[in-house]
């Protein structure tokens, strides 16, 4: 099922956002950003700060999923990677 | 309340169901089963042994304590993994296709396969995990005496003390190891039974941990925003005191470093990963169980603070809440949760510090301390290796008991993880140099690793001892020897910060400097070249570019000795028969192909590490084996040999070139000589006929003395005929070479083409009349003033007139004039009404010797076949074309175009 697939520009793409959605992680992670949701407000009885950390959380999580379906077959890789097919359910589906 | 016994024997039941799961997943390792073994969800799983005792309780304590910063725990890791693409995928690439087998290896792999810098990381993970491992030992004890607290005396399990249980659990944790964990060695270090047992354990922690935070937040405390009123109501504090600070980044990023170098992570993220897509999967169902982890985490604390007396552990709330509330089969459930992560972090951790102690310390000191293979012996490299790992289990977990012992009544464990996470990122910047930066040298990871390591050790490692050591106490105060600027906690009067924070950012300050700045000033070895471009460029590169060590230098029967005493009898044939490498008796002494060397190192890299690996190999084919410098000049010499050649492609092509030109002109010089040759042969043809006759008939005339007087004038008359015909035939080769030479003197003047025409006309009429040819005129150009010399113009249209009347074969022959000015050309066109030139002729018409249709037109005198010749040269000389043309009349028509000089009207006038 999983034949090597052509390269296309798409993949490079998604693999750029295979780096950005963990940088923009890192930022929303910050100190300066969290700092502006402590401001002793209560959602639904929770902590602001609270809500917002568990938000990004789910954001990344969220967002790994997307990235798992969007992503080339790690066999398939960077530019003429390796030869070894990847063994992935969603090879045909992405 | 539960009694000890009951909670004791539940515990070693619990062991005894890991000790089933793992010996069934071990026994189908190699059937159907083993594909779920090798599922992604197991893998997954069993990465959450990043989730120990200390996450278990410790999480709820810290948000009791410091808020919101246990989430930095599970934040880094999340992070990570989210970007798994971009540097766990690398990791794992190049793991699998060194055969890497831990951190270390895969270090000491990268930077030219050295043995020091994979024991300084190997003694860095132990010094850094053992009290890691007694913190695990303590939550075991800590959380049997809190869940039977009340029976004390009863029993007789409940009068072993915290040091007995310690020491039971340590026990227990050694054997379970030793069992699952040292079975084989492994052509890769994989062990199908624990990762299943800790998978399994992964399930048991989160299911107890969400069943305690349900219980907690639905059973009692009535909904999350109650809890959080209530915790408010009671006077806490639920919002951040404090906003977030240089420590939650600190936190970020050790977590972050601790789930890529903490070697049990390592153990289960890349070395038991069985396909790089599996990471496609844990990259976003890892971040998951961690949030589900700590889902629960801060209302557990908030109502256990509300609730619970005060002077409560808040780390024990997990067990306690329930206990409290009457459900002990809920706390002995949350029990077992919180003895699943600490026994699986037992476990994997002393598997990992097991194989890097086995392969990076005691292998290489007795692979140095014998020749190898003579000094065989009973020696038995496998046998040793797994004793080895044995005892270095054991000792581990005794090193971990004994840190235990030695801190047990103090507070030195509590802060025991994040120090330990301080002490594995260390090896961070040579990991990230490893993987990305081509020029790191072995000695810029050396001295970073170790100064890092040695500024960790002084600024945190140390001070946690402060409550258990007055004279470290008074250290931290004073600093050493009263020197301020070196206190641990301040160092270079570096004040005001949490003391991690302090030391994260000196520790990782200075070795990334000293990294950077060594590897700068010191250049690679040729092994560290060739292991940082398989590195570097794992995505890039294919296996092709293998270091060769040694070209065919080791027997056949060495190295099957080396294998087998390694991998085995049964896996090192099988290696050698799938290679095509006999080990016959015959073929004992035959040298074998270096490819088939480097598998061998790769295969042995995967059960020994790459360091010692590479050690037990070179012991072999040392003994004329060619150098790696002397690979990597080779490959120098043969890089230097490509670029000349290509330089001598180059001139070479230059030289095709030149010779090409050359033929060229050769084929163009034979075709002279051959018209030099042609030309000669014409003209000894042309000469040797009037000769002939001439030579004939003076003989006649010397030697026949009766011939009649008309008779002797006749050949007198030929005679002279022929010497004309000769001299004529001269005068117009003469003319022909100074024609071809150019050397004549020539002097163009401006002349009217019209009166040389009208000259050369005058000129023919005698011989027209003579052959009775008309001459007749078409119309006539008013002038043509052309550049030329007058007498070689008349010459032309001389020869073509003469031409056109001596050769007309018809029988009222006629000869054409005509002449008109065409744009900015002179034309004239001579034609006649005889037969024409034949086709055959009519491209060679105008070369040497060529005579149209003389033959047929015997009597007259015969032509040379230069004189058109000549013409053809004079006109072109003119800068005019002669070309024969159709004209009006039936037979040849020449036309000579000559250009038109401007003075034109000057010139008419003149002449007018």
């Amino acid at each position: 099922m999983p034949e090597r697939r052509p390269w296309r520009e798409a993949d490079g793409k998604r693999q750029d956002l295979s780096v950005i959605i963990p940088a923009f992680g890192v930022v929303l992670l910050m100190p300066l950003l969290v700092n502006l949701f402590i401001v002793r407000v209560r959602v639904f009885g929770v902590p602001l700060e609270i809500v917002y950390l568990f938000g990004v959380w789910l954001f990344l999580v969220g967002a790994a999923v997307a990235l798992a379906r969007l992503l080339p077959p790690a066999g398939s890789g960077a530019a003429g990677a390796e030869d070894k097919p990847a063994r992935s359910k969603r090879t045909g589906a992405t | 309340m539960l009694s000890p016994d009951f909670v004791i024997l539940t515990g070693v039941a619990y062991v005894g169901l890991l000790f089933l799961i793992a010996w069934v997943s071990e026994q189908h390792a190699h059937s159907g089963y083993a594909r779920f073994l090798r599922s992604p969800a197991v893998y997954t799983l069993s990465i959450s042994v990043y989730c120990t005792s200390w996450t278990f309780y410790g999480a709820v304590g810290t948000a009791a304590r410091s808020g919101l910063e246990f989430l930095a725990i599970y934040m880094g890791p999340t992070i990570v993994f989210v970007g798994w693409w971009f540097m766990l995928r690398k990791l794992i690439r190049i793991s699998h296709a060194q055969r890497i087998t831990s951190v270390a290896d895969f270090l000491s792999s990268r930077f030219g396969k050295s043995s020091r810098l994979a024991v300084l990381v190997t003694l860095i993970a132990v010094v850094s995990i053992t009290p890691y491992i007694a913190l695990q030992l303590k939550a075991i004890t800590t959380s049997i005496q809190a869940i039977s607290v009340a029976k004390g005396g009863e029993d007789h399990l409940a009068r072993l003390d915290e040091l007995t249980l310690a020491f039971g659990v340590a026990v227990g944790m050694a054997l379970f190891t030793i069992l699952f964990g040292t079975r084989n060695v492994d052509a890769r270090e994989q062990h199908p039974g624990v990762v299943a047992a800790i998978a399994f354990e992964a399930v048991v922690k989160l299911i107890a941990l969400l069943a305690v935070g349900l219980f907690v937040v639905f059973g009692l405390g009535g909904g999350v925003s109650e809890i959080f009123t209530k915790a408010a109501e009671a006077g806490l504090e639920i919002h951040e005191q404090q906003p977030l600070g240089s420590r939650w980044v600190a936190v970020l990023v050790l977590s972050a470093c601790a789930v890529i170098c903490l070697p049990r992570q390592f153990q289960i993220t890349v070395v038991e990963n069985s396909n790089e897509d599996h990471l496609r999967t844990a990259g976003w169902a890892f971040p998951a169980y961690l949030l589900l982890m700590s889902l629960f985490t801060m209302p557990i604390a908030y109502y256990g603070l509300a609730t619970m007396p005060a002077g409560s552990n808040p780390d024990m709330f997990v067990l306690t809440l329930p206990m409290s509330a009457g459900y002990d089969a809920l706390a002995l459930f949350a029990f077992i949760g919180g003895f699943s992560s600490a026994t699986s972090m037992i476990i994997v951790a002393s598997i990992a510090l097991s194989i890097m102690v086995s392969n990076h310390v005691v292998l290489p000191l007795v692979l140095r301390g014998t020749r190898f293979p003579e000094d065989t012996g009973e020696r038995d490299i496998a046998r040793l290796l797994l004793r080895a790992r044995r005892v270095s289990i054991a000792g581990m977990l005794l090193l971990g008991f004994l840190y235990f012992w030695f801190a047990k009544d103090s507070d030195a464990l509590a802060p025991i993880g994040l120090i330990s996470f301080a002490g594995v990122a260390q090896f961070l910047p040579a990991l990230l140099a490893a993987l990305y930066w081509r020029h790191a040298t072995v000695q810029g990871a050396f001295t970073g690793t170790l100064l890092g390591f040695c500024v960790w050790a002084w600024t945190l490692f140390l001070p946690s001892f402060e409550t258990t050591s007055p004279a470290i106490a008074t250290l931290i105060q004073h600093g050493p020897w009263g020197i301020a600027a070196l206190r641990p906690e301040e160092l270079f009067g570096l004040v005001g910060l949490d003391p991690l924070v302090h030391s994260v950012f000196w520790s990782l300050l200075v070795n990334a400097a000293a990294l950077v700045v060594v590897s700068v000033l010191s250049s690679q070895g040729a092994m560290e070249r060739i292991q940082a471009t398989l590195f570097v460029d794992a995505f890039q590169r294919r296996a092709s570019m293998q270091p060769h060590i040694a070209r065919g230098s080791a027997t056949t029967g060495d190295l099957f000795l080396v294998a087998e005493r390694v991998l085995g009898w049964k896996q090192a044939s099988a290696l050698f028969e799938a290679s095509g490498v006999g080990r016959d008796h015959s073929d004992a002494d035959v040298d074998v192909p270096p490819d088939f060397i480097a598998k061998l190192e790769k295969e042995l890299a995967g059960s020994i590490g790459s360091a010692s690996a590479h050690i037990l190999l070179t012991t072999v084919v040392a003994k004329d084996s060619i150098s790696l410098e002397e690979v990597m000049r080779m490959a120098d010499e043969t890089q230097q040999a490509i670029e000349y050649s290509h330089d001598l492609e180059e001139k070479s092509r230059e030289l095709r070139i030149a010779a090409q030109q050359l033929q060229e002109a050769n084929g163009k010089l034979q075709e002279l000589h051959r018209e030099k040759d042609d030309f000669l042969s014409q003209v000894s043809h042309e000469i040797r006929t009037p000769m002939t006759s001439i030579r004939s008939f003076s003989e006649i005339l010397m030697t026949e003395q009766d011939l009649s007087p008309e008779q002797v004038e006749r050949f007198i008359s030929t005679i002279h005929n022929e010497s004309v015909r000769l001299t004529r035939l001269i005068e117009e080769i003469l003319d022909l070479s100074a024609l071809e030479h150019g050397e004549r003197n020539w002097e163009n003047t401006l002349n009217n083409g019209e009166a040389v025409l009208d000259r050369s006309i005058a000129v023919c009429e005698a011989l027209a009349r003579r052959r009775t040819v008309s001459i007749e005129f078409g119309p006539r150009a008013c002038c043509g003033w052309v550049l030329a010399d007058a007498g070689r113009l008349s010459q032309v249209f001389i020869n073509i007139i003469a031409n056109a009347i001596s050769h007309n074969d018809s029988p009222d022959p006629r000869v054409h004039l005509s002449s008109r000015l065409e744009a900015d050309r002179y034309v004239v066109e001579i034609s006649d009404n005889g037969s024409g030139i034949q086709e055959a002729y009519r491209k060679s018409i105008f070369e040497k010797f060529v005579r149209a249709g003389s033959i047929s037109h015997s009597g007259s005198a015969r032509g040379l076949g230069l004189g058109l010749n000549i013409s053809y040269r004079i006109v072109e000389r003119l800068g005019g074309t002669l070309s024969l043309v159709e004209g009006s009349l039936k037979g040849a028509c020449f036309r000579v175009s000559l250009p038109l000089q401007p003075h034109c009207e000057h010139g008419q006038a003149l002449v007018s």
